[in-house]
């Protein structure tokens, strides 16, 4: 019997998510006991300067690959740079809280390590290589998510979406637990390197592959639960409807970022033999997410809901991506959609964040009636997220989803692709009535929207960052692609 | 020269740009945009020189600002381009661009948002130039949804009238379909090629995909019971994408509501420049279509068919506006069906002399709309051509050389085309497009009569000429209606000279008989029209029926609703829609509903208990929904696994 043995753990591999763990730690103790109530936004900034800590550590470990843990977490390219997008991410959303919590009155100073809590999960989902680490991340960026949807406590739909959102959060869980006990029944590992090995080279038996391909779409489920792809999108628009407004943004693009990453390792390292298998299932559910989602979106009157259908059929253009990951346009169309997407959403929630009111919900349609007379440059950023998420050029959305499609199209998948297409056309249906409300409507004795500057920085960013990646994409087009280039191998 | 070229669309983008952040008076706004639009028009006359003086096979100069997209294989750059086709487009869209622009201080005076109209107008030359500048087709493309944008801000402009939001949204939803289309083209272009540039970048580059069709040649695609050629797929796509833009069968219901928006704006994109996009596209690619004789058939037929339909609803209409606009449509029909026939120059000088007596019409139908205060109806009008002289006379001229009256610029554009048509064999086309050339007479001789002759019927109000600002653009578009058929006159034919290099075509065969044939129809058919409405004009009463009702029934009915074509799409697609968003949110979002249903309730309190009573209800329906698709899933895998 051989002596346990620890293997050789290189901390600089993980040093962006041993930051924001250690800095989120530190951070809400500092937050108990030295920072009075009142002044929580100085626990914001804090958590801000954490995360750009994060993101500076990382600079060094450019071009670097390699493992640790005894090859449970990679890190690569690929998960450095989802990890930097996922840190903009956490900043994003910690901005634009800064201002909203005072204004709702649920102002806590743990709200803010909680996000940096599931940042790190995030991260750790764009490094693990290991189902076990996998499911770590998923569940740090879970339970972190239970906690902040159900913030607004004192508000009913808070609460409610919380539940919901942990009932079937549960659920899924269960799902991903039980579908690694089969894959390690099947293959005697939970490595995704040594499960795609085992995959390859050996001639399953029938019991073998019954229990893999039982507990990859088990796993494959609950993935899709935590990425929003039909039909497991049930809970996302009364979630995303109750929860703090930063708190539905973020999650609307870091969920899908985190659980997608892992997706994109766990089908290229573990089951790339099994594509067969697996294809047909995921461009099924991406076809109907596509359909579901923008669809859906039609018939909301509510701008959050409607956002949160877009979500939906916004992971439909992701997977295009991640699907044909193992093509070397894949990953790549997957980083740039996820970081487009990140802006423009974040930013069109950045304005109905600016719209909203204390205790009133200023989301519906009419409110934004004739902003461009009140507010003329929030309406006019507004606009340019909702081109962006429609897909019109010369934004940064047109870009994201023009390449996720090609990529589709090159894959091997263009009937999805025209689904993509043409559920992409109905979809600029219902960003335009929001365009028509602010641009063709007169105003009608709305109150002014508040701006300040967390928000006015949010929205500057988001927008800037939109027009530019939509003119000059090439920088971001040539970070991707040394990004992607490391995956599969 | 390459700064030169960037100066054309960089020009009104500027315009664009003073117009948003600095400018707020009405005056500046004016004098700016309109100063803007001229200068690239001048701009674009030394790029034209320049052109011109280089030998004809070198006559392209591209320039690239950055690279757009550079990953690997896939490079698209952000380049424009100015050659033969390009320079006459960009001559059109600035030359007449700028006259409308100078027309709008006058006729959009006293609008409260002005500067914001200007600035839309600004953004619409630039992107319009884009599209016609561009070197590949991506960039096109950004054009292309450029001017939908402009497009649909400005016909919404008046947006307290209920119709101008409506139409708005309807012109970019039909164009939406277009633009589907135009997509996946991009797709099957960028795989079989490999490079979305028309030509190669100067000299060395790779080959664009234009100067490479013949690398598709025989290749087959799709089932195996029915493959299509490569060069069919790609050319049919990009015609749906025309059809859409340029207003074809069986997309053009959104062009004639698209005159709720401001007249000028109907002259400038809704008959002159953007409803063109589809044309020029299809020139653009001409390699392509030509490719594929199946496309081609499709090409000539919906043209040919479009023209009819439009020309015929054109002669039922009593809004002044909506007569030009099928008009519009039935002439764009004349150049599709050119481009289906493979005269791509006939098409293209029957857009740019179109451009200029179409804007001319719209223009003047805009005056006469000012003069009468904002009376569109033509049972309203009558016997106005002594209190508006200017008008009438320009808008005669334009009626005329719509007619395709000799000597005028229609007459030589639209007889270009239909002796094409019976030169290379098309004689069921040219029955067709004779005949709505004989409809367009017709119905240009009913509006000339019902505006200009007889008595004014409705004595509410009293017409007046247009101020200056106003009556000068229409006196310059009349002076290039009369003589803008020069540019190719038989025997002579500088433009068919002009693009060989890009459209590399002969010029065609002047047919006299044909001429005179089509003169005598197109004069006694423009005469009919005068005659039965100015004998008739007494038996015209404010909301009543058409003379010719009496006679024609429910023929008339139809053509007044351009063949029901509208109402289809209202009662399948429309309707149809409606219900499955309606379904879906009734089945798969039940609080949505909620929120529109029963948004009042929800404010006056009853949603706590309401909402807590459903809610265990809602996870439960989620959690079954979780569940049959986990039961799919699985059991899809374990069933292919089998």
């Amino acid at each position: 019997m051989d002596a346990l043995t620890i293997p050789p753990v290189d901390l600089g591999l993980i040093a962006p998510l041993l930051v924001v763990v250690t800095w989120a730690t530190g951070l809400l103790l500092v937050d108990t006991f030295f920072i009075p109530v009142g002044r929580k936004k100085l626990t914001g900034y804090l958590a801000i300067a954490g995360l750009v800590v994060a993101g500076l550590v990382g600079l060094p470990l450019w071009g670097v690959s390699g493992s640790t843990f005894g090859g449970m977490v990679r890190l690569d390219p690929f998960a450095l740079t989802l990890t930097w997008v996922f840190l903009l991410i956490g900043i994003l959303s910690i901005t634009m809280s800064l201002d909203y919590l005072p204004r709702q009155d649920i102002e806590q100073g743990e709200y803010y390590p909680l996000i940096m809590f599931a940042v790190s999960g995030m991260i750790l989902l764009a490094q693990g290589a290991d189902l076990i680490v996998l499911f770590l991340g998923i569940e740090t960026l879970s339970i972190t998510l239970y906690i902040l949807t159900g913030f607004a406590y004192p508000r009913l739909t808070s609460e409610e979406a919380a539940m919901k959102y942990l009932v079937l959060g549960a659920f899924a869980a269960g799902f991903f637990v039980y579908g690694i006990a089969l894959i390690f029944g099947a293959t005697g590992s939970t490595r995704l390197s040594e499960i795609g090995a085992y995959a390859a080279d050996r001639d399953l038996g029938d019991t073998n592959l019954t229990l893999l391909l039982g507990g990859a779409a088990m796993v494959l489920i609950a993935f899709s639960f935590k990425a929003a792809l039909a039909p497991f999108h049930m809970w996302i628009p009364d979630v995303y409807q109750g929860s703090p407004t930063p708190v539905a943004a973020f999650m609307s693009v870091g969920t899908k970022g985190g659980a997608l990453a892992a997706l994109v390792r766990l089908l290229f390292e573990a089951l790339p033999t099994l594509n067969a298998y697996w294809l047909p299932v995921l461009a099924g559910l991406t076809a109907l997410t596509m359909v579901v989602g923008n669809l859906g979106a039609i018939a909301q009157m509510d701008v959050k809901r409607m956002l949160a259908y877009s979500s939906i059929g916004h992971a439909g253009y992701v997977m295009l991506g991640v699907m044909v990951a193992g093509e070397q346009r894949g990953p790549e169309a997957f980083i740039f959609y996820i970081l487009v997407y990140a802006l423009s959403n974040l930013g069109a929630f950045a304005v109905l964040i600016a719209l909203e009111h204390q205790g009133e919900e200023a989301w519906q349609l009419d409110d934004f009636a004739g902003l461009y007379q009140r507010q003329p440059l929030l309406a006019v950023a507004m606009a340019i997220f909702m081109f962006s998420l429609a897909g019109v050029p010369p934004t940064a959305g047109f870009m994201a989803k023009f390449y996720a499609l090609t990529a589709a199209w090159e894959g091997g998948l263009p009937w999805l692709a025209l689904v993509g297409v043409l559920t992409s056309a109905i979809a600029a249906f219902f960003y335009l009535r929001v365009i028509i409300r602010m641009f063709m409507t007169e105003p009608e004795g709305e109150p002014a929207p508040e701006l300040n500057r967390g928000l006015t920085i949010d929205i500057v960013v988001a927008a800037a960052g939109t027009i530019i990646i939509g003119l000059i994409p090439a920088p971001i087009f040539a970070l991707v692609e040394r990004s992607a280039v490391a995956l599969g191998g | 020269m390459e700064l030169l070229i960037w100066l054309i669309p960089l020009l009104p983008f500027i315009g664009f740009l003073l117009n948003v952040f600095v400018i707020r008076r009405e005056r500046t706004a004016g004098l700016v945009a309109s100063g803007m639009v001229a200068a690239a028009f001048v701009v674009t006359l030394i790029a034209v020189g320049v052109l011109a003086s280089m030998p004809p096979e070198e006559r392209r100069i591209v320039s690239t600002a950055w690279e757009w997209i550079n990953t690997g294989s896939f490079q698209v750059p952000f380049a424009i381009m100015f050659d033969p086709l390009t320079a006459v487009m960009a001559l059109l869209i600035t030359g007449v661009g700028a006259l409308i622009h100078v027309y709008s201080i006058g006729y959009m005076h006293g609008d409260p948002r002005v500067v914001r109209y200007f600035a839309y107008l600004n953004l619409f030359v630039t992107m319009m130039l884009f599209l016609v500048m561009a070197n590949n087709l991506l960039l096109l493309f950004l054009g292309w949804e450029g001017v939908g944008l402009c497009s649909f801000l400005l016909i919404g402009f008046w947006f307290e009238r209920k119709t101008a939001g409506e139409a708005a949204v309807k012109a970019f939803v039909v164009n939406r379909i277009g633009d589907a289309a135009f997509i996946l083209a991009m797709l099957a272009i960028f795989t079989y090629f490999g490079t979305l540039n028309f030509y190669s970048e100067g000299e060395g580059g790779a080959l664009g995909f234009l100067e490479r069709v013949g690398d598709i040649a025989g290749l087959r695609v799709g089932p195996n019971w029915q493959p299509i050629f490569v060069s069919t797929a790609i050319s049919f796509l990009l015609l749906i994408g025309a059809t859409g833009k340029s207003a074809q069968f069986p997309l053009f219901v959104w062009l004639p509501d698209a005159m709720a928006g401001p007249t000028p704006v109907s002259a400038l994109i809704h008959a002159a420049t953007m409803v063109t996009g589809g044309v020029y596209l299809m020139a653009r690619t001409e390699p392509l279509f030509v490719a594929s004789f199946t496309t081609q058939g499709w090409v000539t037929w919906i043209g040919a068919l479009t023209a009819l339909m439009a020309g015929t609803a054109a002669m039922a209409q009593w809004d002044i506006k909506r007569v030009l606009a099928y008009s519009t449509v039935s002439q764009l029909g004349f150049m599709v069906a050119a481009c289906g026939m493979g005269a791509y120059v006939a098409a293209i000088f029957h857009l740019l002399t179109h451009g200029i007596f179409k804007a001319l019409l719209f223009l003047a139908a805009g005056s006469v709309i000012h003069g009468t205060h904002d009376t569109q109806d033509m049972r309203r009008m009558g016997g106005l051509k002594d209190a508006m002289p200017v008008t009438f006379r320009t808008y005669l001229i334009g009626a005329l050389a719509l007619a395709g009256i000799f000597p005028l610029a229609g007459f030589w554009s639209k007889d270009e085309i239909l002796a094409h048509a019976v030169g290379h064999g098309h004689t069921p086309i040219f029955i067709i497009l004779f005949i709505t050339s004989l409809f367009t007479a017709f119905y240009m001789g009913r509006q000339v009569a019902l505006i200009f002759f007889g008595t004014q019927r409705d004595p509410s109000y009293h017409p007046h000429e247009s101020p200056q600002v106003m009556t000068v653009p229409l006196i310059v578009l009349a002076v290039g209606a009369i003589i803008g058929g020069a540019i190719n006159l038989p025997v002579l034919h500088w433009l068919t000279d002009w693009l060989e290099p890009v459209l590399h075509e002969q010029a065609g065969e002047f047919n006299l008989w044909l001429a005179l044939i089509a003169t005598i129809g197109a004069v006694g058919m423009g005469y009919l029209g005068w005659w039965i409405y100015t004998t008739n004009a007494a038996k015209i009463k404010i909301g009543g029926k058409d003379p010719i009702y009496r006679y024609s029934g429910d023929i008339w009915e139809g053509m007044a609703e351009a063949w029901y074509l509208d109402r289809l799409y209202q009662r399948t697609v429309v309707a149809g829609f409606e219900r499955l968003s309606d379904f879906l949110a009734r089945v798969f979002d039940p609080q949505g509903v909620d929120g529109l249903v029963m948004g009042v309730g929800r404010f006056f309190g009853g949603l706590a208990n309401s909402l807590r009573a459903v809610q265990t209800g809602y996870v439960r329906t989620y959690a079954l929904v979780f569940t049959v698709g986990v039961l799919l899933v699985i059991g899809f895998m374990l069933w292919i696994a089998r």
